[in-house]
């Protein structure tokens, strides 16, 4: 029987030294003894090293900033001017906006989706100014397609919404029907820039098969079992 | 043989458990830990078959935590859960995210059974009750033990009860609400534990003595537990923290079944707390003093009618509409920003007092010890925890700061109470 020196607790024989006041025990009549059992084993449980998400991103951000500059030093020291470097920095703009942005800050899809739009829209733009060509392709191609594209994003992402109830395969039928029209309106604009505005055709062969998937997802959601799926996953 | 009847496939989480997923970190979970340590060592295999036949009685205890849309939900898994091997610092968070994964563990070390429970699943008593269940099995597989069965060691050939698994918060919530705030908290600093380390002090006491003191001063052993408490962390702040002015409230938070106040047969969490504490900016207080304090507080605030105001506060909250459509991830953001402004801050450290503990004599000659621990807590450094089993209170101190400040200011207290300590620790040599 061993007692603190320092804190007048009897300490258990396991302890070799006060676990208060880490206070060695020493006791000459117990030298003796065998070692005693130990409450806890030895073997300790680490935390796994888990990978910070944020810091990861923001320090590719950081990296991105090495070619930009690389490329901005190159085209001044060759042309005397900042002219085609634009592009990388363009391209750098929706690399970090479309995958790196969500992983930084949090915010509602809708913006996400119209930060995305606005960096297309700038990529597009410097692409034409530095290009100097025919500003049709941006006006009636670029824009247009990007702007439908953000705007199916933004109605899909309102679709998706809970205030709407939607089941989970209710919501991919949509986004398939969008894909669909997408496709099509992308052929209509193209017909549009080439001043040929036709009926749809290679568009149709997309359209079609998305039409069939998007059934048989509102086919599969009358599936008492699928139901359940989705009444579980998705309870509020 | 009548045939199993299957448990639900999956379950929405009880009101006091929606808290837990949302404030749980990637290197803290809220658990707690129920241990019992037999005169034998413990063998493997039957303790594998008795956790199966517990588990098929208490279906409860063995659902994953899944994320759905708006809230996390439980799904009950067929697996089992796998037996481990204890480790030197227990209650070290759940890998939840695992498939393997499930809201808790049964380990096992020398003479010891241990369950870690995720508090999304349970509370001390319910998890109590599975201990009791898993150990009574264990001891009728290995000794033939014929142990009588009845509300806390459960009979494993009779079929689950759904009351057992009722949210009984909902079932008990009125009309009338309050507002949660209440003033910040001194907390205890220290050098945080890097790598997940988890400190464990246990303060061996004879019951009766800690019984009879509390019984001089006419107040239960919580109350005498927590009034020692509380002057220990007071004369911690006040050795560092150098201006009166800046002292902070010393509060202590008591976990309230609720099971012995509202009719309830749940295992699931059915829980509330009184935070019970004192203003050190008033001045020096008395022993005597604080006592008094804690125990009209406790008179006060343990009634039947202001225990379900504060359910009330609770479950209004969960049905409230704007939150249920809340995405998951927006929630999770609100609630950690809610616990961090009326959680751990309202409180210095926890005192949960699982009371004492009686089995019946056929399993008691079978089991030396019982204790409780606390898992870590999200921003204090220090939990405490008691449990009391055959005429020894086992005072248990969580922490995840280098040094035991608050565990040496409260057991040298008590034994200049007059109340003599026995201390054991999980230090590494």
């Amino acid at each position: 029987m061993s007692y603190c020196v320092n804190c007048g607790v009897e300490l258990q024989k396991s302890e070799p030294r006060c676990p208060l006041c880490g206070t060695e025990v020493i006791n000459p009549n117990e030298l003796r003894e065998e070692k005693p059992m130990r409450p806890y084993p030895s073997h300790v449980e680490h935390l796994d090293k888990t990978v910070d998400r944020r810091y990861i991103a923001s320090f590719i951000s950081l990296l991105m900033l090495i070619p930009l500059f690389t490329v901005m030093l190159a085209n001044i020291l060759v042309s005397g001017k900042l002219s085609w470097s634009y592009y990388v920095l363009g391209g750098e703009l929706v690399a970090f906006t479309v995958f790196l942005l969500p992983m930084i800050a949090r915010m509602p899809k809708i913006l996400y989706v119209a930060i995305d739009a606005a960096a297309v829209g700038v990529l597009l733009l410097l692409i034409q100014v530095i290009a100097q060509g025919n500003w049709d392709w941006l006006l009636l191609l670029g824009l247009p397609i990007t702007g439908l594209t953000a705007v199916m994003c933004w109605f899909f992402s309102v679709m998706a919404e809970p205030t709407f109830k939607l089941p989970i395969l209710v919501r991919f039928t949509f986004g398939l029907v969008c894909l669909g029209l997408l496709v099509v309106a992308i052929e209509f604009f193209i017909g549009l820039y080439q001043h040929a505005i036709a009926w749809p055709t290679w568009s149709l062969y997309v359209l079609f098969p998305c039409l069939v998937l998007a059934s048989s997802l509102l086919l599969l959601n009358r599936r008492a079992r699928v139901k359940e799926e989705i009444k579980k996953r998705f309870y509020f | 043989m009548p045939k199993t009847k299957k448990p639900a496939k999956w379950m929405k989480l009880d009101n006091a458990a929606l808290i837990y997923p949302g404030t749980m970190s990637r290197n803290w979970n809220a658990l707690f830990r129920l241990s019992a340590t037999l005169t034998e060592p413990i063998d493997e295999d039957i303790l594998e078959v008795a956790q199966k036949r517990t588990l098929r009685r208490l279906p409860w205890f063995a659902y994953k935590l899944k994320r759905g849309l708006f809230w996390f939900y439980l799904e009950h898994s067929d697996d089992l859960p796998k037996i481990e091997q204890d480790v030197g610092n227990p209650c070290v968070r759940m890998r939840l995210k695992s498939k393997e994964s499930f809201c808790m563990r049964v380990r096992y070390y020398q003479n010891r059974i241990a369950v870690e429970f995720f508090h999304v699943l349970t509370d001390g008593t319910g998890g109590l009750v599975f201990l009791q269940t898993l150990v009574a099995e264990y001891l009728r597989l290995k000794y033939g033990a014929n142990i009588p069965r009845g509300d806390k060691v459960l009979d494993c050939s009779e079929e689950p009860k759904p009351e057992e698994a009722e949210d009984s918060f909902a079932v008990h919530s009125g009309k009338i609400t309050q507002s949660r705030k209440e003033t910040k908290a001194y907390h205890i600093k220290g050098t945080d534990e890097r790598g997940g380390f988890v400190h464990i002090i246990t303060g061996s006491i004879n019951a009766s003595d800690v019984l009879t003191k509390a019984r001089e001063k006419n107040v239960t052993v919580t109350e005498y537990l927590t009034a020692v408490l509380i002057l220990s962390i007071d004369t911690i702040q006040r050795r560092k923290v150098a201006q009166e002015h800046r002292f902070q409230p010393v509060k202590i938070s008591v976990p309230i079944n609720l099971r012995s106040i509202f009719p309830s047969k749940t295992l699931r969490n059915f829980a509330n707390y009184v935070n019970l504490g004192i203003d050190p900016r008033l001045g020096e207080y008395t022993f005597d003093e604080v006592l008094n304090i804690v125990h009209h507080t406790m008179a006060m605030e343990v009634t039947k009618k202001l225990l379900n105001v504060k359910i009330t506060t609770n479950v209004q909250t969960q049905r409230n509409t704007l939150l249920r459509l809340t995405p998951l991830f927006i929630k999770n953001m609100a609630m950690k920003i809610a616990y961090s402004q009326v959680g751990d801050a309202l409180s210095t450290t926890t005192l949960s007092n699982l009371g004492v503990t009686k089995l019946p004599k056929e399993m008691e000659q079978y089991i030396r010890r019982m204790d409780f621990i606390l898992g870590p807590p999200a921003d204090n450094r220090v939990n405490t925890a008691a449990l009391t089993y055959n005429g020894r209170l086992r005072f248990n101190c969580t922490r995840i700061i280098a040094e035991p400040i608050l565990e040496r200011e409260f057991f040298t207290r008590l034994v200049k109470l007059g109340i003599p300590v026995k201390v054991e620790s999980n230090q590494m040599e």
